[in-house]
């Protein structure tokens, strides 16, 4: 039982991990060309780092939620993407000017249309 | 004087030397302002290689959370400045740093230049010697809270533990492909990483209150093994 338990924690924090190392070359992949799949990629790469962190009892790493909000916006997720600025707020107060700022922008980005197979679910998948 | 004497001149001065407090890095404005959230300006580019400073940019969040700040997210806060009229690019270096506090709330700005960007390949990996610039700014104040110029050289990708000709016909592909697809992202990390090892811990790092704490016991040991030194030497004179 204790071996299964120490088993899953050790897959679940190496996917974290994972999550976390893949972070920038998701990132470069997004500033070196703004397509849809690159920015749908990065925005599920983000969902994961947020999912991953708050199912482990943790807050997600500075930043990630506020980024997540911007590119769920892209993508048009307008809904997930205040849910996550609301986290944000919540988990780092010191960002709370930061937030606001970003709520009042977001409405003026633009939303591009992503490719079928890098959607990732509904509304609820934050 | 004898070569005896001279030992023991030496040796004394070595002695002495061992007995004095080295100097400490300033970080008295640093400790002072304790910056939660950081925005990263886009990489200023002395180089010839224009997609350099996205793989530094690109590279520099991960590290710079890892270290305990807050970073705004970098796409995001450069759309906001461009609609704002600050600029974009290069332009925004020029721009006053309290106006990043003001446009978006930060406490420090962090501004990266790219001095230089080599790349090199040999048969069994490929390399990139690159010379950069940090210097992390207060948006409150204006001071320069931390800065570090540093020339590096980081080596792809070379953790084949294999023996025997095989592992190296395959390390020799392995290289040419590098050379060929030119993943630099790995290697801006890794100077990304080492820059920032020079930085305090960060305000959401674990360790930030005993570094500071640290800190401010070897800066006050500094302080008074100086003023020792200056009494004993009017003492002296």
């Amino acid at each position: 039982m204790k071996f299964t338990l120490c088993a899953c924690l050790l897959a679940f924090s190496g996917c974290v991990s994972n999550a976390w190392d893949q972070y920038p070359g998701s990132l470069y992949n997004v500033l070196r060309a703004d397509t849809p799949t690159a920015i749908g990629n990065h925005q599920h790469l983000l969902q994961r780092l947020v999912s991953s962190a708050e199912d482990a009892g943790r807050r997600p790493h500075p930043g990630i939620c506020a980024e997540f909000a911007y590119y769920s916006w892209r993508i048009g997720k307008s809904d997930v993407a205040l849910a996550a600025l609301a986290k944000e707020r919540a988990h780092y107060p010191q960002s709370e000017k930061f937030v606001a700022i970003l709520e009042k922008f977001l409405p003026t980005v633009p939303v591009v249309e992503v490719p079928a197979s890098r959607k990732t679910g509904g509304d609820n998948d934050y | 004087m004898t070569i005896s004497t001279r030992a023991h001149l030496l040796l004394g001065a070595v002695a002495l030397a061992g007995c004095t407090v080295p100097a400490v890095k300033d970080y008295e404005k640093f400790y002072e302002q304790a910056p939660f959230t950081v925005i990263v300006l886009p990489v200023r580019n002395h180089t010839a290689d224009v997609e350099a400073p996205k793989f530094f940019l690109a590279t520099i969040t991960k590290p710079l959370v890892d270290r305990g700040y807050y970073v705004m997210p970098v796409e995001a806060t450069s759309a906001i400045l461009t609609a704002e009229g600050l600029g974009d690019g290069d332009a925004l270096g020029a721009v006053d740093p309290k106006k990043f506090r003001d446009h978006l709330g930060a406490d420090a700005v962090l501004y990266i230049t790219l001095l230089s960007w080599e790349t090199s390949y040999v048969i069994l990996a490929s390399s990139v010697t690159v010379s950069m610039e940090y210097k992390l700014v207060s948006t409150s104040t204006g001071d320069v809270l931390w800065e570090t110029a540093q020339t590096q050289t980081v080596q792809s990708n070379s953790n084949n533990s294999g023996g025997g000709i095989g592992a190296l016909i395959a390390m020799a592909v392995s290289a040419a492909v590098t050379a060929a697809s030119t993943d630099y992202v790995p290697m801006a990390m890794q100077a990304n990483i080492n820059s920032c090892a020079t930085l305090p811990p960060g305000p959401y790092n674990e360790r930030f209150e005993e570094a500071k704490k640290g800190y401010l016991e070897r800066a006050r040991a500094s302080r008074e093994s100086k003023a020792n030194g200056s009494s004993a030497n009017k003492t002296d004179g």
